[in-house]
């Protein structure tokens, strides 16, 4: 089952052997390390054991050496101290001896753990306690001797049962052997320490080997690995790309054209087997479409052959339409000129065209120069030439016999033929044959121009000669068209100029038609129009333009619309434009020839001026009749009261007094309109003297101080200034005061200072009349003394007046060849500046400043 | 008596005006511009007003325009004294409320008819 699903796959059959490779390989590699580790451990016990045993007889040689010591020690001294250590010396030896014994594994050791038994026994069994009795013997006294004698020991009466019974022998010197007992056991420690030195030696080799066997184990079974790769993987891989090689060569061949319709296909599941089998089914398709495209080829082949065939005979058949076309092209090149000369004719631009046409005149007719000549009023020619020297141009003019005059007596077409000796233009004697053709107005049948031109080589065809003929009547009507475009012109500009210089603005309109006149006055009226933008070509451009700025647009479309719909309204439209700054009247006239509608004229009158008179007139009535029927009222109503009614002596005094003041009033108000009667109609006349106006002053602002409770006057004359006379008319200066103090009095109602100050330089005499007052709007200075004109704020309405006071100030001051003026800021005050001229002569004063204030 | 609020700026026409009908026992209070007429009108009760048209401050017009745009001002008797006797400006002051019309000049007998005539229409209690 496996072995199928992995066969199925090139891939997986080269996972499966890696897969087979590397387990092995991992295997073996673990086995060889789990062994080594074993035997390592193993060994380093064993060496750890030997070095374990060394050192335990090392240590029990060092305790036999240390209880020697002691036995001597307690041998000379006899201390149960001593004594006792050796008792535990005992049972330590006694105990290392034992694990010898019970431990040993080889002879060696068991040797050695018998002979150290072996001393154990004579040192503890008999030496000890010859030597213990030999104490006891010293203490009791029996023995007396500072150092331990041998033959004392032998003496005693165990030294006698040992020595008896051979436990101990005696030397050559007759002491106790002791010395051989230990050599015996020396000698059996060193042989033990040899032993375990050598195996220790012994375990270590064989370590090593086992080693290097297991390596060498490994090492062989890495090599067989490889082995296996090289002799099986190997051909498993070089089949695959064998065949796989095939099936490329094969597959190459067929792309190069080869027929190949079976390749052997191995015995195979994978890929390889699926491409094999894929790549015949592909071989058995292609090899199948080629036999068929071999089949449709032969059939194209036949085809084209027959298309050849088709394909020069059109050839052929083209060559001849070309020669035809050429020839159709010759004859349409000579109509394109004709038809050229025939526009240009036409055109609205032929007054200008003419070097143009003599110059395609003579290329419909092969010549080589030409002219074109005008007979202008008084039988005077202009020419216009193509080609010809200006010395030829004056022969053909200057002579009286030239062909020119022919044909103007004739009246139809000459020609003349000359040799000409010259090489000049060409380089041979040549003839030249001129031909110069009459244009005829065909009203009046007389000449009004020549066509002339000139051949070099050949005389003019009948074909040239009858095209030149009909362009000379196209010529001549074409130049009667001119004239009468020049005399249009000429009258459009006389109209032009003319509705340029009348006052209305103008715009002529005709039905249907988009275009537009204008005249000059429009754009002044309406600069917005700029002149020559678009904006002024079209009628809707203008209406809209104007439409724009107009105040009341309302009104004004409807107007326009009624006059677009063909109607002209009797009744003019008055608007105004840029918020009342300037006021239009507009009407319509229907221009007609000959009782025929033509078009219609749209007429915009300015009528600024007239609007503002209009407008100031109708104030003037409302003013005047304000301030005169206040007056008359009180006049008419106490007088009434009088009349009817018992009314006691003080208030019939105290109406009298107001009867008289307003009477005066009236009266005044009648003397200001006679003024400005008089100043309208020129006639006013002063009454001049030499006079001092600084009495003058300080009498007029005397008397307002004295009125007025409110405002504080005062008069100021500035020091060493000397104070010239003029020549005035002293009422009208009086007249001038009152009129400038009873404005400043009049128009600061809240009351404040009022100055009045004379100055002089060395031409004006100059007097300022300050106020504290409402002041005066900047817009409204520059109409301030304009007649009726009265500042229209709530303030002003407040403070009644007709307009006329400062407009007789100014006809006063004028008249006197002097200036007045005003400066003022809005609700600060006012000042009204007066300059009059002076006479040379002066005269010294003593000037001071004089307090004539009101209070 | 009936009170009356004359407002007049020209001093010899309020004199004039306050003198005659004195005379026949009304209590006249006097306003010298239309700024003071307005107050007068919203602080007191009258039984008439006579209003100058061309005032400082505000005008006739603009007072009554104020005025009647008050509830309990509604009933209020006004009477334009003016010399603008033109019928547009008539028409105006009529449209916003002012109940009566005497154009300058003026006579003082025929003043005291009208007043009285309007005054005895309702009789003041």
């Amino acid at each position: 089952m496996i072995i199928r699903w992995i066969n199925r796959k090139i891939g997986r059959q080269l996972m499966a052997s890696f897969y087979i490779v590397l387990t092995t390989l991992m295997i073996s590699s673990l086995i060889v390390y789990n062994y080594t580790d074993t035997k390592l451990q193993e060994t380093r016990l064993k060496l750890e054991d030997i070095r374990d045993r060394s050192a335990r007889a090392g240590a029990l040689w060092e305790q036999w050496q240390d209880l020697q010591f002691n036995m001597r020690g307690y041998a000379l001294i006899g201390d149960q101290e001593i004594y006792q250590k050796m008792v535990d010396q005992q049972a330590t030896i006694d105990e290392q001896t034992r694990w010898f014994e019970e431990n040993a594994i080889y002879e060696q050791g068991k040797d050695y753990a018998r002979s150290s038994r072996e001393l154990y026994a004579y040192y503890f069994e008999a030496i000890l306690p010859l030597i213990q009795s030999y104490v006891e013997a010293k203490a009791s006294g029996e023995v007396d001797e500072s150092f331990l004698e041998g033959t004392t020991l032998t003496s005693l009466p165990l030294g006698k049962e040992l020595l008896a019974n051979g436990r101990i022998k005696l030397d050559a010197s007759g002491n106790i052997d002791v010395l051989s007992e230990i050599n015996k056991s020396e000698l059996a420690l060193g042989g033990y320490r040899d032993f375990l030195e050598e195996w220790s030696g012994k375990t270590s080799q064989q370590l090593e080997q086992e080693i290097q066997t297991t390596q060498l184990i490994w090492l062989s079974n890495i090599i067989v690995l490889v082995g296996v790769l090289i002799f099986f993987v190997y051909p498993f891989i070089r089949k695959i790309t064998a065949e796989l090689l095939s099936l490329v060569k094969n597959s190459q061949r067929l792309a190069g054209g080869e027929d190949i319709s079976r390749v052997e296909v191995p015995d195979r599941k994978d890929e390889i087997g699926i491409l094999a089998l894929s790549f015949n089914q592909m071989a058995g398709s292609i090899s199948e479409n080629k036999q068929h495209m071999l089949a449709k080829n032969e059939e194209l082949q036949a085809q084209q052959e027959e298309l050849q065939a088709q394909q020069e005979e059109l050839q052929a058949q083209q060559q001849e339409l070309e020669e035809a076309l050429e020839l159709t092209m010759r004859n349409e090149q000579h109509l394109q000129y004709r038809n050229d000369l025939t526009e240009t004719l036409a055109a609205r631009e032929a007054l200008t065209a003419y070097p143009e046409i003599i110059e395609k005149l003579i290329t419909i007719t092969d010549s080589e120069i030409g002219a074109l000549v005008f007979v202008d009023e008084g039988s005077a020619y202009s020419i216009v030439t193509h080609g010809m020297t200006e010395e030829l141009s004056e022969q053909l003019l200057g002579s009286d016999f030239s062909l020119l005059k022919r044909a103007d007596s004739l009246k139809k077409a000459v020609h003349s033929s000359k040799q000409v000796a010259s090489n000049h233009p060409l380089p041979y004697p040549y003839y030249m044959y001129e031909t110069a053709v009459p244009i005829l107005d065909p009203a009046s049948e007389e000449v009004i121009a020549f066509i002339y031109l000139v051949r070099y080589r050949d005389q003019f065809t009948n074909e040239q000669m009858r095209d030149v003929m009909s362009f000379s009547r196209q010529l001549s009507l074409s130049l009667l068209r001119m004239r009468l475009f020049d005399e249009m012109n000429r009258e459009k500009t006389k109209t032009e100029r003319i509705l340029d210089s009348i006052r209305e603005a103008v715009i002529y309109i005709e039905p249907g038609k988009e275009d537009v006149f204008v005249n000059r006055p429009l754009y002044d009226l309406f600069p917005e129009l700029q002149f020559g933008t678009a904006k002024t070509e079209t009628l809707q451009g203008c209406l809209d333009t104007i439409h724009a700025v107009v105040d009341e647009p309302e009104a004004f479309s409807r107007y326009v619309e009624a006059v677009l719909q063909g109607e002209v309204p009797k009744d003019s439209l008055q608007f105004s434009i840029r918020e009342q700054v300037v006021f239009i009247q507009f009407y319509v006239e229907s221009i007609e020839i000959e009782g025929v509608r033509k078009g219609t004229m749209l007429v915009l009158r300015d009528v600024t001026k007239e609007t503002e008179m209009d407008r100031l007139k109708s104030e003037l009535v409302s003013t005047v009749s304000h301030e005169l029927r206040t007056p008359l009222s009180s006049i008419y109503g106490f007088t009434e009261l009088m009349l009817n009614r018992d009314i006691d002596v003080s208030r019939q005094d105290r109406y009298l007094k107001t009867i008289h003041s307003e009477t005066e009033r009236l009266a005044n108000l009648v003397n200001d309109f006679l003024d400005v009667q008089r100043m309208e109609s020129g006639t006013q006349s002063y009454q001049k003297g030499l006079i001092d106006l600084r009495p003058l002053l300080e009498e007029t602002t005397q008397f307002y101080a004295a009125s007025t409770a409110q405002h504080t006057i005062t008069f100021y004359a500035h020091d060493d200034a000397s104070y010239p006379l003029i020549e005035a008319d002293e009422e009208k200066m009086k007249q001038l005061m009152n009129n400038l103090l009873n404005n400043a009095v009049k128009y600061s109602p809240l009351g404040g200072n009022i100055e009045v100050a004379l100055t002089v330089d060395h031409q004006y005499v100059q007097i300022d009349v300050r106020d504290e007052g409402i002041g005066i709007p900047s817009n409204a200075l520059e109409k301030l003394f304009e007649k009726f004109y009265r500042v229209d704020n709530s303030d002003s309405r407040k403070i009644g007046g007709t307009g006329l006071g400062l407009a007789i100030c100014k006809e006063i001051v004028e008249g006197h060849g002097g200036n007045i003026s005003v400066a003022s800021i809005e609700k600060r005050g006012s000042t009204f500046t007066v300059k009059l001229p002076h006479i040379v002569t002066t005269y010294e004063t003593v000037s001071d400043m004089i307090d004539i204030s009101g209070k | 008596m009936a009170r009356i609020l004359l407002a007049e700026d020209e001093d010899v026409l309020r004199m004039l005006v306050l003198d005659t009908l004195e005379d026949e026992g009304y209590t006249i209070d006097e306003a010298t511009d239309g700024d003071e007429a307005y107050q007068k009108i919203m602080s007191e009760h009258y039984d008439l007003v006579l209003l100058d048209y061309m005032m400082p401050g505000m005008t006739g017009i603009e007072v009554i325009e104020k005025v009647r745009q008050h509830p309990d001002k509604q009933q209020l008797k006004i009477m334009m004294l003016t010399a603008k006797s033109q019928q547009s400006d008539r028409e105006r002051a009529q449209e916003i409320g002012a109940n009566y019309f005497f154009s300058k000049p003026f006579s003082p007998l025929e003043l005291i008819d009208v007043v009285g005539g309007i005054l005895s229409d309702h009789p003041v209690d």
